[in-house]
């Protein structure tokens, strides 16, 4: 690995200065870094209220809160769902997306640099209104993050708790939207001469249809809200059943947006793991059309599956057949990624650095939680085990063994980038081997206990359903998994200060981002690269075998 | 590279605004104080006009962006260096090259040959069942061929147990198929198994037998469960091990022969490998 000390030392600003500046950027890198602090705070939020919510249910008829146990139960459940979804998922992606996506097809920023630091604002405050609801007489919602209707009527919360969740979901919402249009407006509008659409990284290609996907599912889901805050503060009755409004209505706007949600999710770190996979196996991504195709692929088939989380509401038979035939369908695509990830490592010369680590546990770990999925689109299975914790079970192997794994890979691959500094690696392989007997040990049991009948959401259960050790095994999972995250955040700040440097390529990667320097000055390159090939480093370095004498 | 700065070796790049924050914090503002109170979303409106007006003086010309100086020659990337000579192109007799797996496979009449002899070895235990519990030679065959053919189930037990002719030849056809099929698929798959003494063995005379037989059990719950009730299921798992073990014994001792290479192109497009 080559790294490269630069010795020149730049006097820092006074702190005022200093905070004046992050606070009116407009430069998509450090918005991109502000953007993953938010969403790393937030992590450590979500995963406090997680601890609180297996401490409670290691034993049956425990009430660690008290008489307010149920209560404040639910109110944790549907801050950790939401949190979890909107306030890390999305926003450490598109922080990611931010910093990289400029950097990858050769621009100086985003196309709309004002209206990026917009949608970061906007995300922040969104969920500072959502958690301003602990200083209110209610306190927080207790509606379940997807907040099925009448839970949101006044009959259900009559406290301010629920406007507050819809309010801030709704603020947060605009910087999604924004991002998604900047993001379409930078990768179609500003790539480097010479990248066509088709010689774009795959990650910038992953966010492309990221966005999309954005710009077609957050809608619903605002006009949902909206209808929300109307029934609340105007009796508009929307979802209110009692007044010719329909509940229904409520579930299929909101998994309009759900299901392409969980693809939001997701879709980036497909593009995350197709940038590490190949470099850390020393070939090129197999399969890149296949690979792209497959993406469009999920992306317009995912539009048309909300309803499979709504098998048990009692749909025609038609409908469900569609819905369950549509879903299966996604597996197709997804599992030609998988296919080309494993043969892109095939025969490689393949480094097991940390990036490469995690991009194999995510492969696991999001296979196991694809099957499920699968198992889940299936009609007849989901009436058995819907609302138990056999979902719980399977959406966390996709949302922390697939969304997070998929960060971390790509946190441990681009750092570097940001800050200069090498992250430990020693740190890095403890953090992993912790989050991953954790996760399994967390999550894996829910299956069981799912299986066996336990609904999701109880605040505790009887001691005589055979629940007991699997929710224990569950509880000490996840103290297993915490020092992982603690192990993280530590590597973060220690090697920022104290991490070797980096040099601008220690990876020895292919893409435009590891052409500047380490971390990137603000105008990103002096000259706009001309591009010839997705791997333009590579033409560069290997000017006798580049890769465009091979694409067509 | 193409594309430099500007003349005077600067970037021009959008300036730094305050207007973003206060837009999102007025927003914010007005969103909490329609579920709190009305004050707090008439002074969130009043810093979002305050930040539309900003944010659009900004966007007037000569406005809202700056120069940047280049950074300083000491700051600047080192430039990609050219490793010429670092990448090889694998071809075919080069060690990592394509190659068909397995390298060696049996050839096809192997697997004919082991579907013969356990399908001939099979019924021995079959019969052996028949005779040895009084119900005859027959049962297992009329059994056998009620697989296909319908409403044998709703015979008898005594009937089951007589000489039938058109259950006898069809009975001899499933038999036969089945056998010259499993024979097949054991010459194919055989080869692929890990290479450690007695493994094909092992997955041939048990590993692969106990797996169909258990899907067969399952099968025939769901084909013609009447007729499941009749299969003495003991002795079906030793006439299932006799077939595996026979089929696989002969596949096994067969020679292998190695598979054609694949012919490449004279410049194949993958795999190349970086040898850094």
């Amino acid at each position: 690995m080559a790294t490269i000390e630069r010795e020149s030392h730049v006097e820092s600003p006074p702190w005022p200065a200093r905070v004046h500046d992050w606070l009116t950027t407009v430069d998509h890198k450090k918005l991109g870094i502000m953007y993953v602090a938010l969403a790393m705070g937030f992590l450590i939020i979500g995963g406090i209220e997680a601890l609180l919510i297996r401490w409670q249910l290691m034993w049956p008829e425990s009430r660690i809160f008290g008489q307010d146990t149920p209560t404040l139960f639910n109110q944790l459940f549907t801050l950790h769902g939401t949190t979890m979804v909107f306030l890390v998922g999305m926003p450490v992606l598109i922080g990611m997306a931010n910093y990289l996506v400029p950097l990858m097809i050769g621009a100086r920023d985003m196309a709309f640099p004002r209206l990026n630091a917009l949608g970061l604002w906007t995300t922040l405050f969104g969920g500072l209104v959502l958690y301003l609801s602990f200083l209110t007489p209610g306190g927080p919602p207790a509606i379940g993050w997807f907040a099925y209707a009448p839970l949101t009527g006044h009959t259900f919360a009559r406290d301010v708790g629920t406007d507050l969740w819809a309010m801030g979901l709704l603020v947060s919402g605009v910087g999604t939207i924004g991002a998604g249009v900047n993001f379409l407006a930078t990768i179609l509008a500003m790539r480097a001469p010479g990248m066509t659409l088709g010689k774009v990284p795959f990650f910038v290609w992953t966010i492309l249809w990221t966005s999309v996907q954005i710009l077609l599912a957050i809608p619903p889901l605002t006009a949902a809200l909206i209808m929300v805050v109307l029934d609340r503060q105007l009796g508009a009755h929307f979802f209110d059943a009692a007044n010719g409004g329909s509940p229904y209505l409520w579930q299929h706007l909101f998994w309009f947006f759900g299901h392409p949600e969980v693809y939001i999710l997701i879709l980036p770190v497909f593009g995350i793991i197709s940038e590490v996979i190949p470099v850390f196996s020393r070939k090129v991504l197999f399969g890149y059309e296949f690979m792209a195709a497959a993406t469009m692929g999920i992306a317009f088939i995912a539009m048309g599956v909300w309803a499979h989380h709504m098998y048990c509401v009692g749909l025609a038979r038609t409908v469900d057949i569609y819905f369950a035939a549509a879903s299966l369908l996604v597996s197709i695509p997804t599992g030609i990624k998988m296919f080309n990830w494993l043969a892109t490592m095939y025969g490689g010369r393949i480094r097991f650095t940390a990036p490469m680590l995690f991009a194999i546990g995510f492969l696991a770990m999001f296979l196991i939680g694809g099957l499920t999925g699968i198992m889940l689109a299936v009609a007849p299975v989901d009436f058995q085990v819907s609302d138990t914790y056999f979902v719980v079970g399977h959406f966390h192997f996709t949302l922390i063994g697939g969304t997070l794994f998929g960060v971390f890979a790509g946190i441990y691959y681009w750092y570097p980038k940001v800050t200069g500094r090498m992250l430990s690696e020693t740190l890095a392989r403890w953090q992993f081997w912790l989050l991953l007997v954790g996760f399994l040990l967390t999550f894996g049991p829910m299956h069981v206990s799912g299986v066996l009948g336990m609904p999701r959401r109880i605040y505790t259960y009887l001691p005589d359903r055979g629940w007991d050790v699997w929710n224990q095994i569950s509880t000490i999972g996840a103290l297993i998994q915490a020092p992982s995250y603690l192990i993280f955040v530590w590597n973060l700040m220690a090697s920022l200060r104290s991490g070797p440097p980096a040099g601008d390529d220690p990876w020895d990667a292919w893409t435009l981002e590891w052409a500047t320097t380490s971390p990137p000055p603000p105008y990103n390159f002096e000259e706009v690269p001309t591009v010839r090939s997705r791997r333009p480093l590579w033409d560069f370095k290997h000017p006798d075998d580049p890769d465009w004498k091979y694409e067509g | 590279m193409a594309e430099p700065s500007n003349p005077q070796g600067n970037v021009e790049l959008p300036a730094a605004t305050v207007w973003p924050l206060v837009l999102a914090a007025g927003l914010a503002l007005a969103g909490l104080g329609l579920a709190t109170s009305a004050l707090l979303s008439v002074v969130g409106l009043a810093l979002m006009v305050t930040a539309v007006v900003g944010w659009v003086a900004e966007l007037l010309p000569g406005r809202g962006h700056v120069a940047v100086p280049l950074a300083g020659v000491e700051r600047r990337p080192v430039p990609v260096k050219p490793l010429p000579g670092r990448v090889e192109q694998l071809r075919p007799g080069m060690p990592g090259h394509r190659f068909r797996l397995p390298e060696k496979v049996h050839p096809i009449s192997a697997g004919i040959r082991g579907g013969l002899v356990g399908g001939l070895l099979m019924p021995i235990p079959a019969l052996t069942y028949g005779i040895t519990s009084g119900h005859g030679p027959w049962l297992p065959i009329n059994l056998l061929a009620g697989l296909l053919l319908p409403r044998v189930e709703t015979q008898t037990l005594a009937e089951l147990e007589q000489f039938q002719w058109t259950l006898f030849l069809v009975a001899c056809g499933i038999h036969v198929v089945i056998s010259l099929t499993i024979g097949l698929l054991y010459g194919v798959l055989l080869p692929t198994v890990p290479a450690f003494p007695g493994a094909q063995l092992l997955a041939g005379g048990l590993i692969l037998p106990a797996m169909w037989t258990g899907a067969s059990y399952g099968l025939m719950g769901v084909l013609n469960p009447a007729l499941r009730e009749h299969v003495h299921w003991p002795w079906y798992v030793v006439s299932q091990l006799v077939f595996g073990v026979a089929a696989a014994i002969v596949v096994v001792r067969t020679e292998r022969v190695a598979v054609a290479p694949i012919v490449g192109r004279e410049l194949p497009p993958a795999p190349r490998e970086d040898r850094a």
